[in-house]
């Protein structure tokens, strides 16, 4: 009996050593980000208190280049080297979802309650989701809003954009007189920057305003031969070639956004350009909601999201990462408080309004329960993207009229867009 | 008997170190050269995204390539690009190589200013040309107007592209200018001095002599530059992302948005595998060509 006695006693201590260092075995998670040098000092922040809160997990940094990080993700893929949680843009979102990267996320959602979906601003996982099902969380998404240069409407003796501006007349007649020229007759200052250009930013706004649209949500169709769609682009591409009160692609040649050299009264944006514009720019700016045209008030939205590896070893772990990462406590941490990025939880968003104080930031918000994601996202959106903007740069140029132009656009696109959907 | 034996043992060691030495480069080019280039034909044969598993598609993508518009308007542009590079660098290579050649105080100096802009990093000197070519604030149209002449949108014209880019392509002409720098200089002296004797103006001895003692150089210059003019990529990726339109997209661009911007691997294989078809065949009809007019002072040197 004795000799049991010891023996059973043993035998628990052996299970309760190996139970104990299961229990302590530490696990390391490969986060993978894109950041600019000057950001890392949050993220290496964030990284220690998320280690201290789990000393089992341990936390890898990689910080990609974004020139390269596609392709860096792309060969990675293939060797199964994947990290794993890793930043992902919108717009290869659904390439890497369609091609079994990334870990389907909707059970984890599902099962915990204290992520609360019910949070986020639910636009911003648009191009995050396949047939239902969630695969990335986005960590920001802005709306495409109005930046204007105060200094130079203040020159101008212009009022300031408010919420009742229309399209088709204070904005109209404010791009007008902000065009000023020199003795010689050159444009020395255009009234606006973006906008004709209709690159996906801006071109669902810009055509639904005026009645056109652009595509449906499945990308299946394209309505770019519409006369309204074809009547609210000449709208937008006269400021061009008709009246002259924004760059030509030529004259913008070189300046990759005309509106930071401070020779521009008005563009549009998202809140990703606050830093650059209103923080670094030698001029003071604000911003506004996108003003309404002829057919209402219309913006989209765009951002980032992380994702889960598909091959990860350790998809709970991953997930919990995650999950603190993306929280309200999370968001306020890495956007909010630094005024990096418009957050994606609604209860994270007071504290970007906090850091960006005395602006009108608030126009994002607003903006956001109207916004739709911009397109395309689809998984050929690069060539679709490609050949849009190769056509409009013709219009702009004067090469192309707008309907040679959208139709070209269509004939080339459709294939394409039957193909992806298949 | 006893000699021999030796001489065979200095020839094995000799070809062990032979292998031996040349393994690293010989490693590499497997791996890294013929390894590709045999999965590109494999990978041209199917639809692959990368991420997802290769589709087997057999020659779909080979007779996709002949209905595609795009790559006839690149295959043109490179034709275009490369005949206006080639003949227009090497000429200007040659004419600077002999102006570098005379014996004038300070010459190094100018040496290290023409080859200067070679070793200047690839990007940073497309940016620089981007500026040069501002239609409204750069400096070509600025000297044009000094003198009332209104520039073109140059990047922005569908005639002017290819110009501006072939332009651009001598800014790198120091590389080509050394080569035949080093050739001018072993040009021997007897030749021209006998030349000279006979009564042969400066032309003639250039023309006559100091040529054909060159040809072999400025032979592997233009097969050279061919193959390089065949490949550009950075300049129009940067400065122009193929526009306007279809203007100046070359075939290294429209291989590279297939690959990487557009994911279609197989696709961007074939046209890999057609690039490389053509300029083989180029290549050859140079080498052929080459018998009549390139001169080597030994017949095993053909």
């Amino acid at each position: 009996m004795k000799r049991f006695l010891v023996f059973s006693l043993t035998i628990v201590f052996i299970l309760t050593l190996e139970v104990t260092s299961f229990a302590q075995q530490v696990v390391t998670l490969r986060v993978a980000h894109a950041w600019e040098p000057t950001f890392l000092d949050v993220q290496k922040k964030f990284d220690e208190e998320f280690m201290k809160r789990h000393p089992n997990i341990k936390i890898q940094m990689e910080n990609y280049s974004w020139d390269n990080v596609l392709e860096k993700y792309q060969t990675q893929a293939v060797a199964k080297t994947l990290p794993d949680i890793f930043y992902v843009h919108f717009s290869w979102a659904q390439n890497f979802i369609r091609s079994g990267m990334l870990m389907n996320l909707q059970s984890s959602i599902d099962k915990d309650p204290s992520f609360n979906m019910k949070d986020f601003f639910p636009v911003a996982f648009t191009p995050f989701t396949y047939k239902k099902d969630t695969y990335m969380i986005p960590y920001d998404c802005g709306a495409i809003i109005l930046y204007y240069n105060v200094d130079l409407f203040k020159s101008a003796g212009l009022s300031f954009p408010n919420k009742n501006w229309r399209l088709d007349k204070e904005f109209f007649e404010a791009a007008l007189k902000l065009t000023k020229k020199d003795d010689k007759g050159n444009i020395v200052q255009f009234g606006l920057d973006r906008g004709p250009s209709l690159d996906s930013e801006v071109i669902i706004p810009a055509l639904k305003s005026f009645g056109g649209r652009y595509m449906n949500d499945e990308e299946t169709e394209l309505y770019l031969t519409e006369p309204k769609t074809i009547a609210a682009a000449k709208w937008w591409t006269d400021l061009i070639t008709k009246y002259h009160v924004a760059p030509t692609p030529a004259e913008s040649q070189g300046l990759i956004e005309p509106f930071t050299f401070g020779k521009v009264g008005m563009t549009f944006g998202g809140s990703w350009m606050l830093e650059r514009w209103i923080r670094f720019g030698k001029f003071k700016a604000d911003v506004q909601e996108w003003p309404s045209g002829p057919a209402g008030r219309f913006t989209s939205c765009a951002g980032s999201g992380y994702g889960i590896s598909a091959y990860t070893k350790y998809p709970k772990e991953a997930w919990i990462y995650l999950k603190e990462y993306l929280s309200k406590d999370g968001q306020i941490f890495m956007w909010g408080k630094t005024g990096r990025g418009s957050p994606t939880r609604r209860s994270a968003w007071s504290s970007f309004e906090d850091a960006w104080k005395g602006y009108n930031v608030k126009a994002f918000r607003n903006a956001m329960n109207y916004a739709e994601y911009v397109h395309p996202y689809s998984s050929v959106a690069a060539q679709l993207t490609q050949i849009r903007d190769r056509e409009i740069q013709l219009i702009l140029l004067g090469k192309k009229s707008v309907e040679e132009a959208f139709k070209t656009i269509e004939d080339e696109s459709i294939p394409l867009m039957i193909k992806a959907n298949k | 008997m006893r000699n021999k034996v030796k001489v065979t043992q200095f020839t094995k060691r000799e070809h062990r170190d032979f292998w031996l030495f040349i393994s690293p480069w010989l490693i590499g080019f497997i791996v890294f050269s013929v390894g590709p280039i045999i999965a590109a034909i494999f990978i041209s044969l199917t639809e692959w995204n990368i991420l997802s598993p290769p589709i087997w598609v057999g020659f779909n993508n080979f007779i996709n390539l002949f209905k595609d518009k795009v790559f006839y308007a690149a295959l043109i542009n490179t034709a275009y690009y490369t005949v206006g590079s080639v003949i227009l660098g090497t000429i200007l290579a040659l004419i600077v190589a002999i102006l570098l050649n005379q014996h004038i105080r300070g010459v190094t100096i100018f040496r290290t200013l023409y080859f200067l802009p070679s070793v200047t990093a690839g990007v940073a000197v497309t940016i620089l040309w981007l500026w040069i070519y501002n239609p409204e604030f750069g400096l070509i149209n600025y000297f044009l107007s000094l003198i009332g002449i209104k520039g073109p949108q140059w990047l922005f014209d569908t005639r002017w592209v290819l110009p501006a880019l072939i332009i651009m392509s001598l800014w790198g002409i120091g590389s080509n200018m050394m080569i035949f720098l080093a050739a001018l200089q072993n040009v021997p002296q007897e030749l021209l001095e006998a030349a000279e004797i006979d009564g042969a103006n400066t032309w003639y001895r250039f023309w006559n002599v100091t040529i054909p003692m060159i040809s072999p150089t400025i032979f592997l210059v233009l097969v050279m530059s061919t193959i390089g003019a065949f490949q550009t990529f950075m300049q129009p990726y940067v400065m122009t992302r193929g526009g306007p339109g279809n203007a100046s997209m070359l075939y290294g661009l429209y291989i590279y948005f297939n690959a990487f911007q557009w994911w279609k691997m197989g696709y961007a294989s074939a046209l890999s595998w057609i690039m490389f078809i053509m300029v083989f065949i180029l290549t050859l009809i140079q080498f052929r060509v080459s018998k009549s007019w390139v001169y080597y002072e030994t017949t095993e040197g053909r």
